[in-house]
């Protein structure tokens, strides 16, 4: 994957690697909230898990649950930070944390109304 | 050859200076990629924001809400219908299509409890001050369903069993919730329980396919068929306390009549009536610890009763050709009037504490509505 990058990606400046790192670091938080309002909005019982293999894990207990949530994230976030030298992790990385942020503001409203 | 002047001691000077400058400087770049990812990060939260605001404003459970001088008047829109409700505390809890839904009636402000699958049901829910409970079915006419019970004051909602079979409305007293089952697949339909804050679950026996479940304090009855099919419905009373029985004919044997409907007032039993002896609906209330049975009103096209407490309401054609919502302490004392509806039927009523609520159907199919109000 890095090859591929470093063929077709522009190469991302100190400061793109500065507004990387604070994105990775947002989007570890926002899949912190994300995991607490699904827990909330389950315990709540108003929520059904749609991604089958958090369903899964969730099945199992909240402790899979979080290991797994937290373990795949860290690790994605690790590699994009591995490839902060090209635009692509940038890129990727921001497209994330904005669909988290959506997905948590979504889920944090929805758990208000009720 | 002397040395340059830019050699030697001279030359730390101006690097001091790039120090003390950059130290800034990389602080401010630090903050610039905060700033940036933060606009990343507040245009995902608004695009989730507005997601979550086209939604509500397509949510079709939605109910209109207006203010009367008494209470309020809630109807449904949408083309949904409105069902079955109830009463408890300071909340009516009512149900529409696969919907069902809180109101609280200090602040006119609904809440979705619950929402069946598209094609599902929900049944008249029930409650008390506390929870309120119902059952949801995936599919219309489906024989699973779910009974469901959801806590007011935490806003916390619990599977409560999945049952098989036609069951009827669960109902909830207090923190005790009643429902029917199928007894485990037997084809025997039980009455089966639980404290819904200690857990505790009970079985009341064969309901023997109950038509009406109704729970006060201790006392559980409900209304079932007997074996014989022209013998009169039979309505069994439990007390949970001591685990006494009692089982009330509504109407003699040997008449031919209908059970309109039973309402549990403290310890007496209520229920309205019609009959081929009498002319006119009856409703009779029957004191379970000094047994003795009375009419408290009469009337053609009796809407039947509701009660808590000492009291009962009922609502019965007007001689103005509208209907009469009616009330009477079972303590002592005359009926009353509680309000006047011109115009369409009153389906059901309702009551608890000092509020009085009534179901109207209009002359359209969606032209339904509750209507509640405070009792002096």
């Amino acid at each position: 994957m890095a090859s591929w990058t470093a063929r077709h990606s522009p190469r991302l400046g100190h400061f793109g690697q500065l507004v990387l790192l604070w994105v990775l670091v947002e989007l570890w938080i926002l899949n912190i909230a994300d995991l607490l309002l699904t827990r909330y909005s389950l315990w709540l019982g108003f929520a059904k898990e749609s991604n089958g293999v958090m369903d899964y894990f969730f099945r199992s207990g909240t402790v899979p649950a979080v290991a797994f949530k937290i373990g795949i994230v860290t690790v994605g976030a690790l590699l994009l930070w591995r490839l902060r030298h090209y635009r692509t992790a940038l890129i990727a990385a921001a497209l994330l944390t904005g669909i988290f942020a959506a997905v948590v503001a979504y889920q944090a409203l929805w758990v208000l109304s009720f | 050859m002397p040395e340059p002047l830019t050699g030697g001691a001279a030359s730390p000077a101006p690097a001091a200076a790039l120090t003390r400058g950059a130290v800034p400087e990389r602080l401010h770049a630090w903050s610039r990629a905060l700033l940036v990812s933060g606009l990343v990060l507040l245009a995902g939260a608004v695009l989730g924001a507005a997601g979550f605001v086209f939604e509500q404003s397509r949510a079709t459970w939605r109910p209109q809400v207006a203010a009367t001088s008494a209470g309020w008047r809630i109807s449904t829109s949408h083309g949904l219908q409105l069902g079955g409700s109830a009463l408890g505390a300071d909340h009516l809890a009512w149900e529409a299509g696969p919907f069902t839904l809180l109101t609280d009636l200090g602040s006119g402000m609904s809440r979705l409890l619950g929402a069946a699958a598209t094609a599902g049901s929900a049944s008249a829910p029930s409650m008390s001050g506390r929870f309120v409970v119902w059952l949801e079915a995936p599919a219309s006419g489906s024989r699973a369903a779910v009974v469901w019970a959801y806590e007011i004051s935490r806003g916390r909602r619990a599977r409560l069993e999945d049952v098989q079979g036609i069951s009827r409305s669960p109902a909830v007293s207090g923190t005790t919730a009643v429902w029917e089952t199928d007894g485990g697949g037997t084809g025997t339909s039980q009455i089966r329980g639980v404290d819904l804050v200690t857990g505790r679950r009970f079985s009341l026996g064969e309901s023997g396919g109950a038509s009406e479940l109704i729970i006060d304090g201790t006392l559980v009855a409900w209304a079932a068929a007997r074996p014989d099919s022209a013998a009169p419905l039979v309505i069994t009373v439990v007390d949970l306390a001591d685990g006494r029985r009692w089982s009330i004919a509504p109407y003699p044997e040997g008449q031919k009549g209908s059970l309109l409907g039973i309402a549990l007032a403290g310890r007496t039993l209520v229920w309205a009536r019609a009959t081929s002896a009498a002319q006119a609906d009856q409703i009779l209330a029957y004191d379970l610890d000094r047994p003795a049975v009375r009419v408290i009103a009469q009337a053609i096209d009796l809407v039947p009763p509701a009660a808590d407490g000492d009291l009962v309401v009922w609502a019965q054609p007007s001689a103005e050709g509208g209907t009469q919502v009616i009330g009477v302490r079972l303590s002592g004392g005359e009926p009353f009037p509680i309000a006047s509806v011109p115009g369409g039927s009153v389906r059901s009523l309702l009551a608890s504490g000092k509020t009085v609520a009534w179901h109207v159907a209009g002359a359209w199919l969606f032209d339904t509505y509750v209507q509640t109000a405070r009792l002096p």
